[in-house]
């Protein structure tokens, strides 16, 4: 499966493109051009409700490789939004008036944006882990709901060992909720993994360790 | 022809925006016209991110952090009520979690899946965040990426990467700059650069404000 993505631990010899565009710290929807332009519809459209922000994340994620890789970063979202409108035929005649009653009004613009739209949901079953447990990653983790389908498990964290550093209850699980399939509420945790089990000989410094934010079902108990 | 690096919208060749602008416009004018966008509506959400957040929320939180024991042990242990009170909360912005750095650990937030970000505590992020080579490189070689950024950190102090893989938020609190006892919040906050919240740079010395 292609995730073009999936970029952590990838071999880039670039430095880091620090612009000095970034230097006056005001950076982001400054000015009025397309860069702006582009993040403010697709916040607007997605008050609509014909998609949701994981559903967002699984189009960029889907762009043919080449123009995923060869596209700026709003360009990508732009790229997305036009086969989101279009798979979800938004345009069709047949979907006049659908979201009348929906559409994103300026006045109601800050109140919507500072209340935000939390993930965290309850959960009965109890986490089958706790903090302080030794995991592991599920090796070629693909979504075990949609063929094909989104998920947050980087390829570079796969069938790795960690240590559970935080338990943030039960989350929104995307995987789930990215094709429509609910919220599927599945218990979050921070688990930290050490340089030298992620890369190996490549690790900078065997001291150093990388955290990700996992949700249960990627993960399983550690062996041996 | 592959762009030089690209995602960094400022380095590309100047036809390229041209045509985005033009569809850009053009969608937008679609959406207008079905009624499925009112524009004044994102009139209003780029005024949200250019003036009501922005990295100025996060310089706060980390000089008064500094001033406040108590204020700075609440953030750590549950920020949640403390940014609904002051109302840092919001989109993108729902679960948060500092992290404190010290001379024995330095913290770095990255998402390398796309390009999540703290946006009411820091605004939107800079077009290095959203790089492929950020994304690719800080988790694999973080020391390195932090040498770019000027960032020496020494052998023994460890080097935790914060990969931001679901809603959770990280912002980072750099140490407090020598030479600054005494200092008010409003002095201090001019000193919490947005990079040393991500933990790409220290926060500044009051003699570099002054150059």
């Amino acid at each position: 499966m292609n995730r073009p993505h999936d970029l952590g631990g990838i071999k880039n010899k670039r430095p880091i493109p620090i612009s000095a565009a970034d230097d006056d710290e005001k950076i982001g929807l400054i000015a009025n051009t397309w860069q702006t332009r582009t993040p403010a519809i697709t916040l607007a459209i997605g008050f609509l409700r014909a998609w949701n922000l994981d559903t967002t994340r699984f189009y960029r994620e889907c762009l043919p490789p080449n123009d995923y890789r060869e596209s700026s970063y709003y360009e990508r979202w732009f790229l997305a939004l036009e086969r989101m409108i279009k798979d979800f035929e938004l345009l069709s005649p047949h979907k006049v008036g659908t979201y009348a009653d929906k559409i994103l009004r300026a006045k109601d613009v800050f109140e919507i944006l500072r209340k935000g739209g939390p993930s965290i949901r309850s959960k009965l079953e109890r986490p089958n882990f706790l903090v302080g447990d030794i995991v592991q990653t599920k090796k070629n983790y693909e979504n075990e709901l949609v063929y094909g389908g989104h998920s947050r498990l980087p390829r570079y964290a796969m069938g790795k060992k960690g240590k559970i550093v935080i338990h943030h209850n039960a989350h929104v699980f995307p995987d789930s909720n990215a094709h429509f399939k609910g919220d599927a509420p599945e218990h979050l945790y921070s688990i930290e993994f050490s340089s030298e089990e992620l890369w190996g000989l490549k690790c900078e410094n065997k001291n150093d360790s990388v955290t990700l934010d996992l949700w249960e079902p990627y993960l399983e108990k550690a062996d041996g | 022809m592959p762009h030089d690096s690209p995602n960094d919208e400022s380095s590309k060749n100047t036809e390229l925006p041209d045509k985005m602008a033009i569809k850009v416009k053009s969608l937008e004018t679609l959406l207008v016209s079905r009624g499925l966008v009112d524009p004044a509506a994102l009139d209003k959400i780029i005024d949200f991110y250019s003036n009501k957040v922005g990295p100025r929320n996060g310089a706060y939180l980390v000089a008064r952090s500094w001033v406040e024991k108590d204020f700075a042990s609440k953030l750590l242990s549950d920020p949640t009520p403390v940014l609904k009170d002051l109302g840092f909360n919001g989109r993108q912005g729902e679960n948060i979690i500092v992290l404190k750095n010290t001379s024995k650990i330095h913290n770095l937030v990255v998402c390398t899946l796309c390009s999540c970000y703290p946006w009411p505590l820091l605004g939107l992020p800079p077009s290095w965040y959203k790089s492929d080579e950020y994304r690719s490189r800080s988790v694999i070689e973080p020391r390195k990426v932090l040498q770019e950024f000027g960032l020496h950190i020494p052998k023994e102090t460890k080097v935790k990467v914060w990969d931001s893989t679901a809603e959770i938020r990280y912002l980072v609190l750099p140490m407090r700059p020598e030479g600054t006892d005494g200092m008010s919040i409003d002095e201090l906050s001019v000193l919490v650069t947005r990079d040393s919240m991500i933990g790409a740079g220290y926060a500044l010395t009051p003699e570099k404000i002054s150059e």
